[in-house]
């Protein structure tokens, strides 16, 4: 079993990149303790021998793919699809350069 | 007072046209406007569309058409369930001005049943929260105590049924957001079997434990409105393609001879004396009505709470990634490339706990710590649903507590993180095993409200109805109603 990586301002700036999310330095501290918390009481899932165990991804293990006859259905209209678009031009969803 | 009736008294009140639905909903309408600066249980009001309706169902009743029994019956939908034009903000600023394109599902089953719209109801941000504070748009007040939060992530759905400005609502359930919120306001709400009920227009959060369900004023309006929600549906390939039966037919049968189990791990997590007193006197009322009532052990209890926040963080942060403000969402910040677009956006619109549990549901999947943390936690999944299985062996259905104490005040979720967590203790285990779930009102505590629960075999929500009905018809605790602000409500 290994050691966890520990809680570090690095450690969370690359799950801030990961996520896609900052936060700022107060949140930063806060956030190191109450994960060094939280981690601290579920570690406790670590007592478990687990070792012969088939993980459940969802309770009924339920994995019936939905097939459909390959009709043409109704879709969203072009405006539907904008209508929320942050910024839309004609048929186009508008974003900042993508570099 | 109309709008403390439960929907089959209205339905019956409609049908003999003693009420027009259109008088109903301005009821409701007047209700809301006179609480909600207080209450704060929608974040958006629908009632043009309501009156609208309410107006078409008087006319179909006028020509004689046949109607649902919940025809023209007010009430109000979480706001993280997709409703064709209508804001669907999931509760944060991300979607805060976000007109859902489509109906989900279980909306367009309730539109069929001509059901009328009062509006969206209040949630913690994205359903990650048990309590309405981490809403952008404000907690919501439990109508009992409004020094006290309602519960979450529901919250808003369960007030605005207590409060009686609304009939019934939905909500949904992710680990106990349906079930720990109606507890807290003193209603009924179920969490049916996992792959009941269809999730197809309801923001993912944790998206293999999750299920929508009604919150109510009694069981029979509960059993009534999960017929509607229930069903296979192409559209989300987790959905059973198994006939739903009809609920209804579950009231009133006698529960003798039952066999319940009386797992003893729920009750050693720090539960308080006065809520586990009201329990245990509605489990003696059970043996009372004839049911056998024995202690059993699910020995894994304890790793339930751990395995569900290690599994509903490593889940919702995956689905958050969609949340890009790309094709819909917040923009914000200083634009450089799309990259840091997103990224500010996300910064900007996303709130304190929920970017503490992407972060951490992140950390749990990283590279040396999947293993240890978030497959290790689908093991113990498995291990919690085998324990139900063995139970349900011997076992027709289980009885606990909803939650380990009544609603709490505001702000102690800051003080004690993991209290509040550990809150999730009793109702996170039925999301793990995908086992249906139904709490109902057994007393108060200095005036708060508490829910029994019980937990049944996987779709057998018949003898969760039937269980819950012969209680509330033996019993009058579903009659209790908060008042609210020294008015009396007679």
């Amino acid at each position: 079993m290994n050691m966890r990586m520990p809680f570090s301002v690095e450690e969370l700036e690359i799950l801030q990149a990961l996520t896609g999310v900052d936060i700022n330095p107060q949140e930063t501290e806060e956030f190191i303790t109450e994960y060094n918390n939280l981690m601290g009481w579920l570690d406790k899932i670590k007592v478990l021998d687990v070792s012969d165990v088939i993980p459940t991804t969802n309770g009924l293990r339920i994995s019936n793919n939905a097939f459909r006859e390959d009709i043409i259905e109704d879709s969203f209209s072009v405006e539907e699809a904008l209508m929320n678009a942050p910024e839309a031009d004609g048929n186009a969803f508008i974003v900042p350069s993508i570099y | 007072m109309l709008f403390q009736k439960t929907a089959h008294e209205l339905n019956t009140l409609l049908k003999a046209k003693e009420i027009s639905s259109e008088e109903l909903t301005e009821i409701y309408i007047k209700r809301i406007e006179e609480l909600e600066p207080r209450i704060n249980a929608y974040i958006t009001k629908t009632h043009e569309l309501a009156r609208e309706k309410a107006k078409q169902v008087d006319a179909k009743r006028v020509k004689g058409e046949k109607l649902h029994a919940l025809a023209g019956i007010p009430m109000a939908i979480k706001d993280n369930i997709q409703t064709k034009n209508v804001l669907t903000t999931n509760g944060s600023k991300m979607m805060a001005n976000f007109i859902a394109p489509y109906d989900a599902t279980i909306v367009r089953k309730l539109k069929n049943a001509d059901v009328v719209l009062l509006g969206k109801t209040n949630m913690d941000e994205f359903a990650m929260g048990s309590t309405t504070e981490n809403s952008y748009f404000g907690a919501t007040k439990n109508p009992w105590n409004e020094n006290c939060v309602p519960g979450g992530s529901s919250g808003g759905s369960a007030a605005a049924v207590a409060a009686g400005e609304a009939c019934y609502a939905i909500g949904s359930d992710t680990g106990g957001s349906i079930r720990q919120p109606a507890s807290f306001c003193g209603i009924v709400g179920l969490k049916p079997t996992y792959g009941c009920v269809s999730k197809y227009g309801i923001t993912s959060f944790a998206s293999s434990m999750e299920q929508a369900g009604p919150m109510t004023r009694d069981v029979e309006d509960c059993a009534l409105v999960a017929k509607v929600l229930c069903g296979f549906d192409e559209k989300d390939c987790m959905t059973l393609d198994v006939e739903t039966p009809d609920y209804l037919t579950s009231l009133g049968k006698s529960i003798k001879g039952l066999r319940i189990g009386l797992p003893k791990e729920y009750f050693e997590y720090g539960i308080e004396k006065q809520t586990k007193d009201k329990v245990f006197a509605a489990i003696k009322k059970l043996e009372e009505l004839g049911a056998i009532v024995e202690e059993i052990s699910m020995p894994h209890t304890e790793y339930a709470l751990r395995a569900y926040y290690l599994l509903a963080p490593g889940e919702c942060s995956s689905n958050m990634a969609c949340f890009d403000s790309v094709r819909y969402g917040f923009r914000g910040g200083n634009m450089v490339n799309v990259a840091d677009m997103s990224r500010e956006s996300r910064t900007l619109a996303f709130g304190r706990e929920l970017k503490k549990r992407l972060m951490f549901g992140t950390y749990i999947q990283r590279e040396g710590m999947i293993k240890d943390y978030f497959l290790r936690a689908q093991k113990v999944r498995t291990l919690i649903r085998q324990d139900f299985e063995v139970a349900f062996k011997k076992y027709d259905l289980l009885v606990t507590s909803t939650t380990y104490a009544p609603t709490y005040e505001f702000g102690f979720k800051q003080a004690e993180p993991l209290r509040v967590y550990e809150n999730d203790v009793y109702t996170a285990s039925a999301n793990l095993a995908d086992v249906p779930a139904i709490t109902i009102p057994c007393g108060l505590v200095d005036g708060k409200p508490v829910g029994m629960q019980l937990i049944g075999k996987w779709f057998d929500e018949l003898t969760l109805f039937r269980v819950a009905h012969a209680f509330e018809q033996a019993t009058d605790f579903h009659s209790n109603i908060p008042v609210i602000g020294g008015e009396i409500n007679a």
